[in-house]
């Protein structure tokens, strides 16, 4: 484990915020995207992958409409990915699917944080509009261009601080949960995963806006049951 | 890039400055007036040109309330731009930026959040169930953001060109149709990860590989907890119920 494998995620966990809430919107801040690549800078892209692949279907409609704060998936991901990727050089338990599912149990709570934080610097931010209000008369539209700045470099250094203290202490509990988990558990965890991908899976569909989602979702469930029972 | 040629009144550099500032346009969203000053940020090139007084006066109007969708402020900036430089009236300008800023909020929620956003991840979900991780990786980012970016190009041409104009190019648009297809498109691919998940045996969280009869019970939970995230169950404890079931129903087994 080197310097730039742990400050190199927290640099990615703060771009990845703005992303979700100030600049851009281009999709880096989605589990899908950011745990594997938080995986492969830690050494285990496909730890990556597999969390990334959960967290995105658990946090598929958790998106902000009309300035509401969702839970944050990006905050999530970053912890979860972090806290498995480290486990993986102290643990017993086996990586392919208990660890990740322990671990992820475990942290799944994180995303509440950032959304507290979000709400937080929304708040915070009105002292900037104030201030560009009282000072626009006088010294024009600069003051707007220094508002705007700041607070992209205010939300920036509060999520790159949260996300190295939220991956910190989510790796220490994790080491604490998984080294007084009993080894009857492993095989549990494993049955654990499958469920809760389906529980995910189940939380997508109930997503999606579209009224004939469930339909749909039926009849291509029953035709490839049927797929797999003629190929069988 | 190049379309934004700018106009007679809006310069090409300032209309390109501006567009690149709207993706900045959540940047300063506050709990009081919401994304008021990235509106401002994103208006500011476009009132190149305007005397000191005016554009004092523009900017402290523009001070007020606004939130709409992240993707389409900055063709609503454009618009407006356009309108203060044709000189409309302050009313006028007041009343289009007001009653569109709600419809364009619902259109890009409905579009991108709930229907492009959901068709790209899961795409990529079902490429990191076949063990693709770079396509898992880069086909999310390049399919949402290559329409996203088109859709932001698009209607912030129409904001520069047409001013107050820019909702008959917007209205000319088929978004139910889309929605309803991306909708569809999500719903069949989660539909094709849960069986594929567990019948293949070669899935991300797969015990082995499952018989007709487990997958169709699967598909069946899939469904059930569907159902109780939509009647109002907590997606959180939705999760802990499935894993307590998972580890119950291992732990009751010899």
């Amino acid at each position: 484990m080197t310097i730039a494998q742990l400050v190199v995620p927290v640099i990615v966990g703060g771009i990845a915020e703005l992303d979700r809430t100030s600049v851009f919107h281009g999709m880096l801040s989605e589990p899908i995207i950011l745990s594997p690549l938080v995986g492969y800078i830690l050494g285990d892209p496909v730890l990556g992958l597999k969390i990334g692949a959960l967290l995105q279907l658990f946090f598929l409609g958790m998106v902000s409409v009309g300035g509401s704060s969702p839970p944050d998936g990006a905050m999530a991901a970053v912890a979860v990915t972090s806290a498995a990727s480290l486990a993986t050089h102290y643990t017993a338990v086996p990586h392919e699917v208990a660890l990740p599912v322990a671990v992820l149990l475990v942290m799944v709570p994180a995303g509440r944080i950032g959304k507290a934080i979000d709400a937080r610097l929304k708040e915070s931010n009105v002292a900037l509009l104030h201030k560009a209000e009282d000072d626009l008369e006088t010294n024009g539209a600069g003051v707007v261009e220094k508002a705007i700045w700041k607070s992209v470099l205010k939300t920036f250094c509060t999520y790159a601080v949260a996300v190295a203290v939220v991956a910190s202490a989510g790796t220490l509990i994790t080491s604490f949960v998984l080294a007084i988990l009993p080894q009857g558990w492993w095989k549990a965890l494993e049955i654990s995963g499958s469920l809760l991908m389906m529980a995910s899976a189940g939380i997508a569909l109930a997503s999606l806006r579209e009224r004939r989602a469930f339909l749909v979702y039926a009849s291509v469930g029953i035709c490839l049951l049927l797929l797999m029972v003629g190929l069988k | 890039m190049n379309k934004l040629n700018g106009t007679e009144d809006i310069s090409g550099s300032a209309a390109r400055k501006a567009f690149m500032r709207s993706f900045m346009i959540q940047a300063g969203w506050n709990a009081e007036r919401m994304q008021n000053l990235g509106f401002l940020y994103s208006l500011i090139p476009l009132l190149d040109g305007a005397s000191p007084e005016d554009s004092r006066d523009i900017l402290l109007r523009h001070l007020e309330f606004f939130n709409t969708h992240p993707y389409m402020a900055g063709a609503l900036a454009a618009a407006v731009g356009k309108m203060e430089k044709n000189g409309e009236e302050k009313a006028t300008i007041r009343a289009f930026k007001q009653s569109m800023m709600g419809p364009f909020g619902a259109l890009g929620d409905s579009l991108f959040w709930f229907s492009l956003k959901p068709v790209a991840v899961l795409v990529g979900v079902v490429l990191a169930m076949a063990g693709q991780f770079i396509a898992a990786v880069l086909a999310p980012l390049i399919l949402y953001n290559v329409f996203h970016l088109w859709m932001r190009v698009w209607s912030y041409q129409g904001g520069i060109k047409e001013g107050s104009k820019l909702i008959s190019r917007i209205s000319g648009f088929r978004f139910s149709i889309i929605n309803a297809l991306l909708g569809m498109t999500a719903a069949t691919a989660i539909a094709v990860l849960v069986v594929c998940e567990l019948g293949t045996g070669g899935g991300l969280f797969g015990a082995g590989e499952w018989d007709v009869a487990s997958c169709a019970l699967a598909a069946v939970v899939v469904f059930l907890a569907a159902v109780a995230s939509r009647r109002g169950l907590r997606p959180v404890t939705l999760l802990y119920l499935a894993a307590g079931f998972g580890l119950i129903a291992a732990l009751g087994v010899p």
